[in-house]
């Protein structure tokens, strides 16, 4: 087989929903997301209302945390190590009362009904560290909703969560 | 055919174009661009993106790949070859750094490599657990820019029967204009059924 070449190319990389709180909120979920793309970006500049708090992912609507396995590595300025966690999507990219945090999701062949849903974190917290995530939603469905939620705590007035699609 | 009115004021109406798509939306083709994409019906052992000569005169500065990538090699993860215009001289170099789980690490992978620089860890295999693939997300920088090696950053990962994140930079000690990228997987397996790259290209103002 040979590639499909695009001719003229296909312009791509669309703002699909922006949501900015004006309030608390327990989390932010996108639904009804159209299977018409191959890939997601989930940008998220997200605030606490209380204390550092790490971020989760859910899709359509699975809280079942087993369903999900991720592996973390991180640095923190003096040290840096490895291990697992279930729906993180940042360890020392986590989110304060500040502004000072900011994450890029890219969740893969999210439409596609043949694989288990790998998304690959970036996450940084400039007071805190950094971090890579590679995980896995162990289900074969397409994605048409995604939550965004603090593991312990409250989204506060401020947290920006934006999505985009990417064809292919 | 019936013959509509033409009056003065239709064609004098004091607006000036400099484009024959005058009254036209314009045509935009965005920042970020779909270029081509391959996503594999059944084995395969090699991919290649050619004729990227092309996308130079297009105005496209930079490249991304994104790929969800598992091979058929008997193994719980693998390797595959990014290779510039078909070059197999000792020309590639490259770092990275990996996290398992349990233990962080970095390591000079080649300094003179000739197959290619290759996404160390990127790929699922055959005995990674069913429905697994690894994502990579690769950006090349400047591909056309003849005064300049050519580099790469790569960002791949997965989870199953082994996990892996890794964050790694190669470069292509050659200046020449890029005019293709083959894949290649690393142990002479193929790259398996449903094995998806695409190529993306990023506008310069």
């Amino acid at each position: 087989m040979s590639p499909t070449v695009y001719s003229p190319p296909v312009a791509t990389y669309t703002a699909l929903a922006t949501i900015t709180l004006a309030g608390s909120a327990s989390d932010v979920t996108f639904s009804s997301i159209p299977a018409t793309y191959r890939d997601l970006i989930l940008v998220a500049t997200g605030k606490s209302t209380s204390g550092l708090q790490d971020q989760g992912i859910n899709f359509n609507a699975d809280g079942t945390n087993t369903n999900y396995d991720c592996v973390i590595m991180w640095g923190n300025g003096s040290t840096y190590n490895s291990t697992t966690s279930t729906w993180l999507i940042d360890y020392y990219g986590s989110v304060t009362t500040d502004n000072t945090a900011a994450t890029i999701l890219q969740i893969m062949d999210y439409s596609a009904t043949d694989k288990h849903k790998t998304y690959l974190s970036r996450s940084n917290r400039a007071a805190s560290g950094v971090d890579a995530i590679a995980g896995r939603w162990s289900n074969t469905a397409a994605i048409t909703s995604i939550k965004y939620f603090l593991i312990g705590g409250t989204l506060a007035a401020g947290t920006t969560v934006s999505l985009y699609g990417i064809e292919a | 055919m019936p013959i509509k009115s033409l009056s003065q004021s239709s064609l004098l109406n004091f607006e000036k174009y400099s484009s024959m798509l005058a009254g036209n939306t314009k045509v935009s083709y965005g920042a970020y661009d779909l270029l081509q994409t391959e996503v594999l019906t059944s084995a395969q052992a090699e991919i290649t993106f050619n004729s990227l000569n092309t996308y130079a005169t297009a105005g496209y500065q930079h490249f991304q790949i994104r790929a969800m990538i598992r091979t058929t090699r008997n193994a719980n993860n693998s390797n595959y070859y990014v290779r510039f215009n078909g070059d197999t001289g000792a020309n590639y170099a490259q770092h990275y750094m990996r996290g398992n789980g349990s233990a962080m690490e970095s390591a000079n992978l080649q300094t003179s490599g000739t197959q290619g620089v290759y996404v160390y860890q990127g790929a699922t295999s055959a005995t990674s657990g069913t429905g697994t693939y690894a994502a990579s997300v690769i950006d090349i920088l400047d591909p056309f820019n003849t005064n300049k090696y050519t580099t790469i950053k790569v960002l791949t990962g997965f989870t199953g029967s082994i996990s892996r994140v890794l964050l790694e930079s190669g470069l292509w000690m050659n200046t020449n204009a890029i005019t293709s990228i083959t894949f290649d997987e690393y142990f002479g397996a193929n790259f398996a059924e449903d094995t998806r790259i695409s190529l993306y290209g990023l506008k310069a103002a």
